[in-house]
């Protein structure tokens, strides 16, 4: 790495090659997620252990060490995520990145506490992972709390700010607490939540991976909301903009949802009703820290999208969590000067970094705190940087329904 | 005779425990207690396994344990009585979530969460099987996948209790835990004991009047209830012990879990394994289940560690081989096959072609 | 008040269009007691080839239904005349992990072939919808509930008054007598799987038009419902598919509203079970049918 031969203070990287250090994950590649977020995430990692690599591995005590990535399908089932984890500790695989979502992450992180390992979680944001006390589970994303509560801040920024706001959610953990505190921060921005939130607790709750969310949205017919806000996956999402149509609810201003929009997989199931939608999103190619592993963040888009063959247009945000837990895990090595587990826990603890996915410092409970999420909004089939509004790319489309 | 068939199995008790264990002994030959003997010699044998090999391979074996548990448990009311319950899950599901509630919410230990669940599987099973087994065939399938996706529903819902859609917690970690953690030994012992004990509660229920009672109410449910036999309690204690083993492998895989959502617990997956296993193992005896078990679960992880995104191709593609090539079951296909001194596969296709 | 009406306009075309669902099921099921655990899959991939269809041709969705049909029926009757009736005489529960096999072959293949994404079959009609004072009913799903209502008309009409249709009766009531008469059974099997998974890719291009679809969630949810609700209409009549579909679909609309959480869930499989209970042979079915033991 760059870093470190400058730190050494020689020209050339002089440093002879150590031993290759394992990264190993369970990832799913069949199953809900096989082929969907879940391949992303891979995509993600495998980017970062080759463009690591290229790099000349991760440099300490004069070698340089190269990165090996360990894999195994977990089905999209959690308890096969901490099963596969508990096999990589026999092998001595104490470095671990994390499975695809909230469900495996949780089910991964006492694990990885009892074998004394290192978790850097890449898509689990549930804030739930958080609450347990767990030492040795590192986050880089934003936790699920923020998902709804960025889309209220940037709807209070748009002009005209709407005064109603509807919010429909999955009964999954991830979503509800998501939709739990956008709710408290639209009172605090001075919306109006209709149904009122007493009633927005149940009336609006869909099954978690629901198909149909009709009951919900004639719930809401009627009561006109300016914006209507999907806190679920991306089934739920699009049936709600699908239904929303066929039922004749046209919101005043326009959609919102907080995963399903920043994923290719949203524009190729809703067509043409996909456009003007805003959604959430934890990393967009405006950032504008770097670091010299993947260079700023639109370097790291450009180069993740030509070797997968991705649009740069519809790229999924979910390699770029990936990459950046990658990317943590191997500064702390480094940092560390060493690979024994607990001596890298505790650089990470301390870690402070700047990087393509901005600034990198966890909190107490394993959070990458002061992270922000962005708010995008879909243009043309692409993705439009519209919130914070100094990343900005473009203006908002806004009212977003015509 | 008009009495239970529990009543039927516990007549012997009326002479005296030692005149019948006396007995039991000056009766045993090899020849009728080989079943006897290769459990203990095969409890044993993992027992010595659990020295030699790593722990993350005895959280893998664990789970063919468990799934050895669960495939005995629904060979009892789909295999001997007949009665294909779709919804064994649910008893798996109730057992995690009444463990986790009670460690979680009410500060129990395991060791009286573990009998609450086994409890409430015995209550449930009771509960919906006194309607339920009145219905046959695929009506008594689907109505018990009903059951199970609706008691998940139930759980989904219950979140002032149960935690709802954003999962439970059962407290492992410091002075919070009511029962210290097993780790990996401590769970591999556990489904190993619940393993074994499911595969001796099947030999002996299988071998004994109530046994006999099962396989008649299977066989001809009219005829059976002709000769007395009081069928709606064999159904519903076959469907008790049934509920009871799989609340008790759901209870423990709740504790090894910590963590878990309805979803994952309630995962209509588990069903469907079971009833490949014992179907694919051969159904109505009690190696069938427990060779569908250990072979079906290594093949699966086999395949997914080794194959990649192609696994579950062909985990379904073998199994559309197996079900045409040994329609009998593989432990049935073999032993015919020694008696009859001939290997044809064909056969088995020719049996059952149209 | 108008909310509840809403919800129950709905209902009833969400009902046909589950009916279409279904219709295939329940006929697979009535005439060879096999339960189709790839008819979901089997709808999937109908979904696919439509979907295909529309993003090379251009080709109207509705305007792919009979080469979808035709396609599906084939691949049907191949399935069935090759392997399905190697173990047709076996225990049901041998019918059952086939499919389940097979569908697994099924989505996990399309899942490499087309990868996990929802997709979707864009038109310019199928998400507006016809505005009736303050209710709406969509276009899409009219569309196929209509179609729905269509193809059951027709089935029934096909099993009472042609030569084939008796065939597949008479095969369903006794396949030795049938025999006996002359009709080759195989044949008349594999026709009727045919025609179920045409039926499925019907339904299947139909789900990929009002909503979407991917080969991960859809097939073992299309499955489910249609178990669901052939139980629930009964087997052996040709319309217990659509009044098991429409009352699930009216049941599920109203009670979402009505029921807070997601308790319609719960709700709904009690009614199934209490349906089954107090009769067994369904809303509309014949009682012979539940009266088989056949496991």
């Amino acid at each position: 790495m760059a870093l470190s031969a400058a730190a050494c203070g020689g020209g050339g990287n002089t440093n002879t090659s150590g031993s290759t250090i394992t990264f190993a994950a369970p990832v799913s590649q069949t199953g809900a997620f096989g082929q969907a977020e879940g391949l992303y995430t891979l995509q993600g990692y495998k980017f970062c252990q080759n463009t690591l690599n290229a790099k000349g591995g991760i440099n300490f005590g004069g070698q340089s060490h190269q990165v090996t990535l360990v894999t195994q399908d977990d089905q999209s089932v959690a308890a096969t995520s901490a099963q596969i984890v508990d096999g990589y500790n026999d092998k001595g695989y104490k470095f671990i990145l994390s499975p695809y979502g909230s469900a495996g992450t949780t089910a991964v992180a006492p694990v990885v506490e009892r074998n004394g390992q290192v978790m850097l979680d890449s898509n689990g944001a549930d804030t739930a992972i958080f609450t347990h006390g767990y030492k040795n589970t590192f986050a880089v994303l934003s936790p699920s709390s923020t998902y709804v509560t960025t889309i209220i801040d940037a709807l209070a920024a748009l002009n005209p700010a709407p005064k109603t706001v509807a919010v429909i959610a999955a009964n999954d953990g991830f979503s509800q607490h998501a939709a739990e505190q956008g709710v408290k921060e639209a009172q605090a921005k001075g919306m109006t939540v209709v149904p009122s939130p007493t009633a927005y607790t149940s009336s609006t709750k869909v099954a978690a991976n629901a198909t149909d969310v009709s009951p919900a949205l004639i719930a809401i017919k009627g009561l006109n909301p300016d914006v209507i806000i999907v806190s679920a996956h991306l089934n739920e999402a699009v049936a709600a903009v699908k239904q929303a149509s066929e039922l004749g609810i046209k919101p005043k201003l326009g959609f919102a949802a907080t995963v399903a929009p920043p994923t290719p997989a949203f524009i190729s199931a809703l067509g043409k009703s996909s456009e003007g939608v805003l959604g959430s999103t934890q990393w967009v190619p405006e950032i504008t820290a770097s670091d010299s592993i993947f260079g700023n963040a639109r370097a790291f888009l450009t180069n993740f999208t030509t070797t997968f063959g991705w649009s740069p247009d519809q790229y999924p945000y979910q390699a770029a969590d990936a990459a950046a837990a990658c990317e943590a895990l191997a500064l702390a090595i480094e940092k560390a000067g060493s690979t024994d587990a607990s001596a890298v826990r505790n650089a990470l603890v301390s870690l402070k970094a700047d990087t393509f996915y901005g600034h990198i410092e966890f909190d107490a409970t394993g959070m990458n705190t002061n992270k922000p999420m962005y708010v995008i909004q879909i243009q043309s089939s692409a993705f439009v940087t519209i919130y914070p509004s100094n990343l900005a790319s473009k203006q908002a489309t806004w009212p977003a329904v015509k | 005779m008009s009495a239970s068939p529990l009543a039927l199995i516990l007549e012997g008790r009326k002479r005296p425990g030692r005149e019948l264990l006396a007995e039991w002994v000056r009766t045993r030959r090899l020849s009728n207690s080989w079943a006897a003997i290769a459990l203990v010699v095969g409890f044993a044998a993992m027992l010595g396994v659990q020295q030699v090999i790593e722990p993350g391979t005895m959280r893998l074996l664990s789970a063919v344990f468990m799934f050895v548990a669960l495939a005995q448990a629904w060979n009892l009311i789909g295999g001997f009585t007949g009665y294909a319950s779709f919804g064994q899950v649910a008893f798996f599901g109730l057992g995690a979530y009444i463990t986790a509630v009670l460690m979680n919410n009410s500060h129990l230990t395991f060791w009286l969460a573990m009998p609450a669940a086994i409890a409430g599987g015995v209550l449930f099973a009771v509960l919906i099987g006194l309607p339920l087994l009145r219905l046959r065939g695929h009506y008594f399938a689907i109505a018990t996948l009903g059951a199970a996706e609706g008691s998940r529903e139930v759980i989904n819902n219950m979140t002032p209790v149960t935690g709802g859609g954003l999962g439970i917690t059962i407290p492992t970690f410091g002075d919070q835990a009511p029962t210290p953690y097993f780790g990996k030994p401590g769970f591999y012992l556990a489904f190993l004991i619940l393993a074994a004990l499911s595969v001796a509660v099947s030999a002996l229920l299988a071998r004994s009047r109530f046994g006999y009672a099962m396989v008649a109410v299977h066989e001809d449910e009219a005829a059976a209830g002709a000769v007395g036999i009081n069928t709606t309690s064999v159904k519903v204690i076959a469907f008790a012990v049934s509920g009871a083993i799989v609340a008790c492998a759901g209870s423990i895989y709740a504790f090894q879990q910590i963590e878990f959502y309805p979803s994952d617990v309630f995962d209509p997956s588990f069903t469907v394994l079971m009833v490949i296993m014992v179907v694919i193992g051969g159904s109505g005896s009690i190696l069938g289940p427990l060779v569908g078990a250990v072979g079906l679960e290594l093949l699966s992880q086999f395949l997914r560690i080794n194959l990649g995104s192609y696994n579950q191709l062909i985990f379904g593609a073998i199994i559309v081989v197996v079900v045409v090539f040994f329609p009998q079951g593989v432990v049935n296909f073999f032993r015919d096959a020694w008696r009859l001194r001939r290997i044809s596969l064909l056969d088995n296709i020719r049996r059952y072609r149209l | 008040m108008s909310q509840l009406l809403q919800a129950a306009a709905y209902g009833v075309v969400q009902g046909g269009l589950l009916g279409l669902v279904a219709v295939g099921f329940s006929l697979v099921w009535g005439v060879m007691n096999v339960i189709n655990l790839s008819h979901g899959a089997l709808a999937v991939t109908g979904a696919y080839l439509a979907w295909l269809l529309n993003l090379h041709f251009g080709l109207d969705p509705f305007l792919a239904l009979p080469v979808v049909a035709i396609a599906l029926f084939l691949f049907g009757y191949a399935l069935q005349r090759g392997l399905i009736n190697l173990v047709i005489n076996a225990p049901i529960f041998l019918t059952l992990l086939l499919t389940f096999g097979l569908g697994l072959v099924i989505l996990n293949s399309l899942q490499l072939l087309f990868n996990a994404d929802d997709r979707t079959i864009e038109t310019s009609y199928a998400s507006q919808s016809l505005a009736l004072g303050t209710v709406n009913v969509p276009y899409g799903r009219l569309a196929a509930c209509g179609l729905a209502l269509a193809i059951t008309v027709g089935l029934a009409a096909v099993m009472t008054r042609t030569r084939l249709g008796h065939s597949i009766s008479a095969t369903g009531m006794d396949r030795g007598a049938a025999r006996l008469m002359g009709i080759r059974a195989r044949h008349v099997y594999a026709i009727t799987f045919g025609i179920s998974a045409a039926l499925a890719g019907v339904a299947g291009t139909m789900i990929a038009t009002v909503g979407s679809f991917n080969p991960t969630t859809t097939p073992g949810q299309l499955t489910l419902d249609a178990f669901v609700i052939s139980v629930l209409g009964g087997l052996g009549n040709m319309y217990g598919a659509l009044v098991g579909g429409l009352v699930l679909g009216i049941a599920e609309s109203v009670g979402g509203l009505v029921l807070t959480g997601t308790w319609v869930n719960a709700i709904a499989m009690a009614v199934l079970i209490l349906t089954l209970i107090v009769r067994p042979s369904g809303l509309i079915g014949k009682a012979q049918y539940s009266g088989r033991v056949e496991v």
